[in-house]
């Protein structure tokens, strides 16, 4: 701050010589000039600065009591003024640019969506354009607290969200709903019936009558635990089964990759159209964007001037680039295919059993002319009891 | 001869009031590095070794190493550096 007020009033450095150049700054302090950063420069001489307001008196006293005054430097002050003038074109774009960056900072141009999972983008975009929340809109006038309950209110997926501008860019967190777990009515009667093949290793009947025994072989399907209870008076009474049933299960998954595969090859042509973007609008410095051939890939890039993350001019630039390609039928590196395929059969073996662990696993791998075959046989652990409600 | 400074003295000292009220010198050292001269008359001589001022009936000299006039006024003066000595001639 100090500095920029030296500037702005401007600063000389000044150097008195001579007998007693000493009596400078006794005559700065007695007429309440300000002075600083006074050094002894070389013999019968002193350097000091002042405000440039001050230079003339001093310099005046040059001759007077056997002292020589001499301005050895300015800075700021009047040179900044006629600097200034010079470049008045210059200035004015500045403050023009100044001025535009803060009058755009009051309107939206950047939407940012984060933490939608099962909604995408353009759905939440489109709900927050009818909430008034859109590219160019005045942000002042939106009220955050309306658009959330609005957003909440008709978008029952969404269970909360919240919207922060920050200058030009509005930051939208959404919090989606979590679908309510299956209540389980423990009064309903129901068999366990077991969910996979495999041979019982351990059961833990809490409620119900066990229809089968540790070390039985069981089929899909099979009934493990009744909920029908007979008792010695001989009344029977229905009851809410509940059991854990560990077994031993076996896998056999398969997965399949074709031996070639066609690739891209870059050709040599390669097409760039740029575009100046105000706002919404589009002008487009080239006669026609549709993708002309079959075989080509087209990437667009839009880009929005800023100044950092705060400022974002409504002015940018488009740039959608075209590249020509061929396909090859190529051979696959079949080692790399092999482990992504293993990795992808444990994934689903472990996605299969769930809480369950493998005991043992071996892949075996075949192939024919045009497709090679990985396969996943393992034993496993897991709980197979599985409710079946009365019908 | 007594100055008029001189009088001042003592005159503070029969009304028991403090000298610098009346226009003496007042020094205050904070360690040896600062230095405030209240109720000064002028620079006399300043280099990096030497600051003479004057005080009036007295002559001050500060003696010490890369020695800077900190900030100066009519009335105030603030030295700083390495002080060594202070003698009054």
């Amino acid at each position: 701050m100090r500095k920029l007020y030296d500037l702005a009033r401007g600063v000389t450095k000044i150097e008195a010589s001579g007998a007693q150049p000493e009596r400078i700054l006794n005559y700065c302090a007695e007429n309440g000039i300000e002075f600083w950063s006074a050094s002894p420069c070389r013999d019968f001489s002193i350097t000091f600065c002042v405000h440039a307001s001050y230079a003339d008196s001093l310099l005046a006293r040059s001759g007077k009591n056997g002292l020589d005054v001499k301005l050895i430097s300015e800075t700021g002050g009047r040179k900044l003024k006629l600097g200034a003038k010079r470049r008045a074109v210059f200035l004015l774009t500045f403050v023009l640019c100044v001025s535009l960056a803060a009058v755009s900072s009051l309107f939206l141009w950047r939407i940012e969506i984060s933490g939608n999972d099962k909604l995408s983008d353009a759905e939440i975009l489109r709900k927050l354009a009818e909430c008034g929340v859109d590219y160019g809109a005045y942000w002042p006038a939106l009220s955050s607290d309306e658009i959330r309950s609005r957003i909440v209110s008709e978008m029952p997926e969404i269970a909360w969200l919240s919207l922060n501008v920050r200058s030009s860019k509005a930051e939208i967190i959404v919090h989606e709903r979590i679908d309510k777990p299956d209540i389980v009515n423990e009064k309903s009667p129901c068999d366990i019936i077991a969910s996979k093949s495999g041979v019982i290793r351990k059961m833990s009947v809490l409620e119900g009558e066990s229809a089968a025994i540790v070390g039985n072989a069981v089929a899909k399907g099979d009934v493990l635990v009744r909920g029908l209870m007979s008792s010695e008076t001989g009344d029977e009474r229905y009851v809410h089964s509940m059991a854990q049933v560990i077994a031993d299960t076996w896998y056999e998954i398969s997965a399949q990759t074709p031996l070639f595969e066609e690739r891209k090859t870059e050709k040599s042509g390669r097409n760039t159209a740029f575009s100046l973007v105000i706002g919404k609008k589009r002008i487009n410095f080239f006669s026609d964007s549709r993708n002309k051939c079959d075989s080509c890939d087209k990437i667009n890039k839009l880009k929005y001037i800023s100044l950092g993350d705060v400022f974002v001019l409504p002015v940018g630039y488009a740039v959608e680039r075209t590249t020509q390609y061929k396909t090859s039928l190529l051979p696959i590196d079949e080692d790399e295919a092999v482990g992504r395929m293993k990795e992808n059969l444990k994934n689903e073996l472990q996605r299969r059993i769930g809480d369950g662990q493998i005991v043992s696993a071996e892949y075996s791998v075949s192939k024919t002319d045009k497709v090679m075959t990985v396969t996943l046989r393992a034993q496993c652990t897991e709980n197979i009891a599985k409710e079946a409600d009365y019908d | 001869m007594k100055t008029k400074r001189d009088r001042a003295e003592l005159l503070a000292d029969k009304l028991d009031i403090p000298a610098d009220a009346l226009g003496s010198v007042k020094l205050s050292l904070c360690g040896r590095s600062r230095l405030l001269i209240e109720n000064h008359r002028g620079i006399i001589t300043y280099n990096d070794n030497l600051v003479e001022i004057d005080c009036g009936s007295v002559k001050l000299a500060v003696r010490g190493d890369a020695l800077r006039l900190g900030a100066m006024n009519g009335s105030d003066m603030f030295i700083c550096g390495r002080i060594i000595a202070l003698e009054f001639e």
